[in-house]
């Protein structure tokens, strides 16, 4: 006796989740096959194939939030046991690394509260309007148009990001480096869509103020089309 | 050192420019309503600033995205996930 088993996933994705789509893409081509019953993949099976590939991702999403390699392994092992007991709830086809991002700040939250009071900072726009302007200015009079592509920036992101607090950390992170939907991020932080758009407004411009203090004790110059403009002021 | 020199000394932002540099997250993220948007790119069309600025913002998200695949979990991790996961499989048989 045989069935088929269908793994219609290509609704999944957003605008911001290309690399998704062609993952699910991919998966889809060979979605629909006959497995004899008695080798019907099992949720074990379904929970391998699933859940197990975005390990990397949580790890880093893990890593991010607790700040300490120890700390996030612990998270990871945690968020896949708990996904292993809930795998019934996921239903097949939907997004599993988002479920597994939210899972993951669950645990995190949790150990965070066994550990110390949980204090969140929000967003205090006043002062970061002052900042961007602030980085406006710099930017077009020191010539960095292109400063971002001139360093190597990334021992230096890896540990401004480690510098911003929570809760802007997690919205930079979701949306800007796990390529996260501004929806999706609102999901797994249980959040308005307004909230997550507050906190990464906050949480870019610390990341600037350090990487532009990198940048500076770096010793960057001003760019070619700086010092013309200049040169044409 | 030229980067001391204080922050009252740079320019002002000139008032063409404020509803770009205060939106810029949102328009390339493409969070703006059409009409804010459409308008805003009219004006980074003429506005030399704004197109140094947009590529300034554009290369500082570009650096971040390049993260992602960065720090896989490490090998002990994955083999410690896996062990334990067996075992729950295996103790719910």
């Amino acid at each position: 006796m045989y069935v088929q088993r269908h793994t219609d996933s290509t609704q999944i994705g957003s605008v911001r989740g290309q690399r998704r789509v062609i993952y699910f893409a991919r998966k889809q081509s060979t979605s629909k096959v006959t497995t004899p019953l008695h080798r019907i993949p099992d949720r074990d099976a379904a929970f391998e194939r699933e859940a197990l590939p975005w390990i990397d991702d949580v790890y880093r999403f893990a890593l991010s939030l607790t700040r300490d390699e120890s700390d996030a392994d612990d998270v990871v092992q945690e968020t896949y046991l708990r996904a292993y007991k809930s795998w019934h709830t996921f239903l097949l086809g939907s997004d599993c690394r988002r479920w597994l991002f939210t899972i993951c700040r669950n645990v995190f939250l949790r150990s965070r509260e066994r550990t110390r009071p949980m204090v969140e900072l929000e967003a205090s726009d006043g002062a970061d309007v002052v900042g961007v302007g602030v980085v406006f200015a710099q930017a077009l009079d020191r010539g960095w148009e292109d400063m971002f592509s001139r360093l190597d920036l990334i021992p230096a992101i890896e540990r401004a990001l480690r510098c911003v607090p929570e809760p802007f950390r997690s919205a930079l992170l979701l949306v800007d480096v796990e390529d996260q939907s501004y929806e999706a991020a609102a999901e797994i932080l249980s959040v308005p869509i307004g909230t997550v758009r507050s906190r990464l407004f906050r949480g870019r411009r610390l990341m600037q103020e350090q990487l532009i203090a990198y940048a500076r004790d770096a010793g960057l110059a001003p760019s070619q089309q700086a010092l013309a403009r200049r040169a044409n002021a | 050192m030229p980067d001391a020199a204080p922050v009252a000394t740079l320019p002002p932002i000139p008032p063409d420019c404020l509803e770009f540099v205060l939106h810029v997250w949102d328009y390339l993220d493409d969070q703006l309503p059409p009409a804010r948007a459409r308008a805003l790119r009219e004006h980074i069309a003429r506005c030399g600033n704004c197109q140094a600025y947009q590529a300034f913002q554009r290369s500082f998200l570009a650096a971040l995205a390049r993260q992602r695949g960065r720090a896989p979990a490490p090998a002990v991790l994955r083999a410690r996930v896996a062990f334990l996961l067996r075992q729950r499989q295996a103790s719910a048989q």
